[in-house]
């Protein structure tokens, strides 16, 4: 059985140059970097490089750009790092109702900390709205934290619109992004954007898990989450997991030239995908914005059970996700469905199906067929109930 | 100096005749569960078993031997010459190294006539002994900190630990008996409680792919290795319900599918249980607790079982049950949040006091098929053995 897998979203498959240079680099170039001697020097090297190329992947200064050990801790360090190095008295933070969990979680967490939180709703489509942002940001405001893409339904934000609203309220306010389902996806430009702090992570496009970076504009101070040897500039000790960084790395090489015209191919094999579902499935509804990110689709089946279909598909060797993967040991499961206000009959029954290159029109269109079979067998057993 | 683990076991003492059949297989049960236990020698002396391990094995070998039903109590030994100047010697050491002891007491016995000192006079010997070589320590024979058990055999024991363990009989005397185990709560329990009677184990797990996941299936394997560490091997069939399920759900009443859907569990139940040679069927059932274990639902699916159906929890209060589940370590997977089989589908209203004879017709759009369908389930089982 072929297998088809549209779960991009929830991590990819490593390319197979990105394991083999890494497997080289383990064999090879395993010094530590902080190593006086020349095993040291080559490794700090190979990492300085993949430091370079990120930096010039968003338009910023390689100084400014920091490893990590992926998105969640990303966005940990950076958010926790401004709220824990101010001292004011009153603090505003700011974020919006559809965050990742890494994101949310840490603002629910300092709303227990007499900081004040404001947590922006969405429109349907995912939107926040910019008036209603103006309108809460203040000079106390010290965070604003807004992701790129979203995850589960792909809508992207306008983060240069954001970054102008944000500096003309208040300059010193820091402004964050969390764009893990964006980088090397969607094009960004942290200085256009007036950004501060952007989480980027590898497993999305390809490269390894456990690995991800940072940028952190000069001059906002931070503090760190984990102290000890002072690697990365004092802001993240410990020692720098070198061939995660030098796979990272690969991974950008090989999408950079390529990736603009990879987002309009995906573009297409999106519509084509919603085209086939609604020529064969009815009583269903696309969410999300339909300019948003390609690589995300999200879209609910009326009287069908997500994650019956999710297992009725993986049957047929096709891997699809219901909400996100990192959702789903939460309680609050469907959050950001919530958020964009769903109707009920048809929150139970949405699937997300995120793709990639190497998913081709044939598999679109075996997926559009194993959909529609599922969803027409499942809706046939609750029909059979109904009439009884 | 040797370590051993002294067993000692109640109720099969007493049973006449059978006696030794009883001790073998306590015996073999204990071997079996000591099979991560490579340094382990099982030995039956008189009115005990006792096994040999390694020092740096001890601790394991107790938790793994604590585990089997048919012990009354462990304690972990050490064995020394029958030599009265060595069991001074030891009888000092034992008392010198034990923490936090103020008083203590010896029980001396004489198993061995050939040995020269008579049990009371031994206590008495080794009483002063230790009294005059450990400071700070007095001798309270009524209600000591620590009391050193001296048995003199041919070897002498010398042990200060009772560790109760939980009694039962061994498992296998009772004959085999086929749980229905879902992912739940109730039924590892179950299955626990009839092992503890002597039962062995087989498992019975209805799996309705793609209704009920992957996960669900991983955590009733999970459940089964927990429940093995007590009930001995245990083989578990994981009948794939989906075909069964969804026919009666698309042609049954609505408000009967539960019972019905249950009443075919127990029909494959039991052939499994003929193939198996298994002469009852378990189920972690209680009453009350759902629709679906009413008097007249346990009635309506107890009417399809040929074989007596076991359900040792049914007058438990769920309270009593989860801290069985949470003793014996099977809770915290049984409460993962997977679905099963029963929680899907399930009625708006379901049928509280099924009559069976209304589930006799309801059943008749299906009964012909099922024949087949049945079979087939159980000869798709795939079994794993834990």
């Amino acid at each position: 059985m072929k297998e088809i897998y549209l779960d991009n979203a929830a991590t990819t498959r490593v390319h197979p140059q990105v394991a083999e240079k890494m497997m080289d680099t383990m064999l090879n170039n395993y010094g530590n970097p902080s190593s006086l001697h020349r095993l040291g020097i080559r490794a700090e090297q190979a990492v300085k490089e993949v430091r370079e190329l990120v930096a010039a992947t968003i338009n910023c200064q390689s100084q400014d750009i920091y490893f990590t050990s992926g998105g969640t801790e990303g966005n940990n360090m950076i958010i926790k790092g401004i709220v824990e190095n101010k001292q004011r008295s009153r603090m505003r933070i700011i974020t919006s109702a559809t965050e990742h969990p890494s994101v949310l979680d840490v603002f629910s967490f300092y709303e227990e900390h007499q900081i004040e939180v404001v947590v922006l709703g969405v429109d349907e489509q995912g939107h926040i709205d910019l008036d209603e942002l103006k309108a809460t940001m203040n000079a106390s405001t010290i965070l604003v934290s807004i992701m790129g893409v979203n995850n589960e339904l792909g809508t992207i934000q306008d983060l240069k619109a954001i970054g102008r609203i944000v500096k003309q309220a208040n300059p010193n306010c820091v402004f964050h992004s969390d764009f893990v389902q964006g980088y090397m996806k969607i094009p960004i430009d942290v200085e256009a954007c007036q950004l501060d702090a952007l989480t980027m992570c590898s497993h999305k496009i390809f490269g390894p898990k456990g690995v991800g970076a940072v940028y952190i504009k000069k001059g906002i101070n931070l503090k760190p989450l984990l102290r000890g040897g002072g690697q990365e500039n004092n802001m993240r000790s410990g020692t720098e997991n070198v061939p995660g960084i030098v796979g990272f790395g690969e991974a950008i090489r090989l999408r950079k030239e390529s990736y603009l015209d990879e987002l309009e191919a995906i573009r297409e094999l999106r519509s084509r995908l919603i085209r086939g579902l609604e020529d064969q499935v009815a009583d269903i509804k696309v969410n999300g914005d339909p300019n948003g990110s390609p690589y995300v689709l999200n879209v609910s089946f009326n009287r069908v059970r997500g994650e019956v279909l999710l297992h009725s598909l993986e049957a047929k060797g096709i891997y699809v996700s219901t909400g996100s993967a990192c959702s789903s040991h939460k309680k609050e499961k469907q959050y950001v469905l919530k958020a964009i206000g769903l109707l009920e009959e048809y929150k139970e029954g949405t699937i997300r199906i995120s793709f990639s290159k190497d998913i081709t029109k044939e598999d679109a269109d075996e997926a559009v067929r194993a959909i529609a079979e599922a969803v027409a067998s499942l809706r046939l057993l609750i029909k059979a109930r109904r009439k009884k | 100096m040797e370590h051993v683990i002294l067993v000692r076991y109640g109720e099969i003492a007493l049973k006449g005749l059978n006696r030794n059949y009883f001790i073998e297989l306590l015996a073999k049960n204990i071997r079996n569960t000591l099979w991560c236990v490579p340094s382990a020698k099982v030995k039956k002396i008189q009115g005990r078993i006792i096994v040999n391990v390694e020092e740096e094995d001890l601790k394991l070998g107790m938790e793994r031997i604590q585990k089997v039903f048919g012990i009354v109590s462990v304690s972990p030994a050490i064995v020394i010459d029958s030599d009265i100047k060595v069991i001074e010697e030891n009888a000092i050491e034992q008392v010198r190294s034990a923490e936090g002891i103020k008083t203590f007491k010896i029980t001396a016995k004489r198993g061995d006539k050939t040995f020269p000192i008579k049990s009371p006079d031994l206590n008495y010997r080794l009483g002063e002994t230790v009294l005059d070589a450990v400071a700070g320590i007095s001798v309270d024979i009524h209600n000591p900190d620590l009391n050193l058990w001296v048995e003199v055999r041919e070897k002498t024991y010398m042990y200060h630990e009772f560790l109760k363990c939980n009694g039962g009989l061994p498992v296998g005397c009772s004959g085999k008996g086929a749980l229905l185990l879902s992912g739940g709560i109730d039924s590892p329990v179950a299955g626990y409680m009839m092992a503890k009677r002597g039962v062995e184990v087989i498992a019975v797990y209805f799996h309705s792919f793609p209704f009920t996941s992957d996960r669900a299936k991983q955590k009733v394997i999970d459940l089964a290795k927990i429940m093995s560490q007590y009930c001995g091997r245990i083989k578990l069939y994981v009948v794939p319900f989906t075909e069964v399920q969804t026919k009666i759900v698309e042609l049954c009443p609505d408000r009967q599918t539960t019972i019905i859907i249950r009443r075919y569990m127990m029909r494959i139940a039991e052939m499994i249980a003929a193939k198996e040679g298994a002469k009852a069927l378990i189920t972690g059932e209680s009453l009350g607790q759902v629709a679906s274990q009413t008097m007249e639902g346990l009635g309506a699916t107890n009417a399809v079982a040929n074989l007596p159906v076991f359900r040792p929890l049914i007058g438990f209060d769920k309270a009593d049950i989860v801290k069985i589940a949470q003793e014996i370590g099977t809770f915290e997977t049984s409460i993962l949040p997977y679905e099963d089989c029963c929680t899907i589908f399930v009625p708006k209203h379901p049928e509280t006091k099924p009559k069976i004879s209304e589930m006799i017709r309801s059943e008749e759009a299906i009964a012909e098929m099922m024949v087949d369908m049945m079979a087939t389930a159980v000869e798709n089982s795939e079994i794993v053995k834990l």
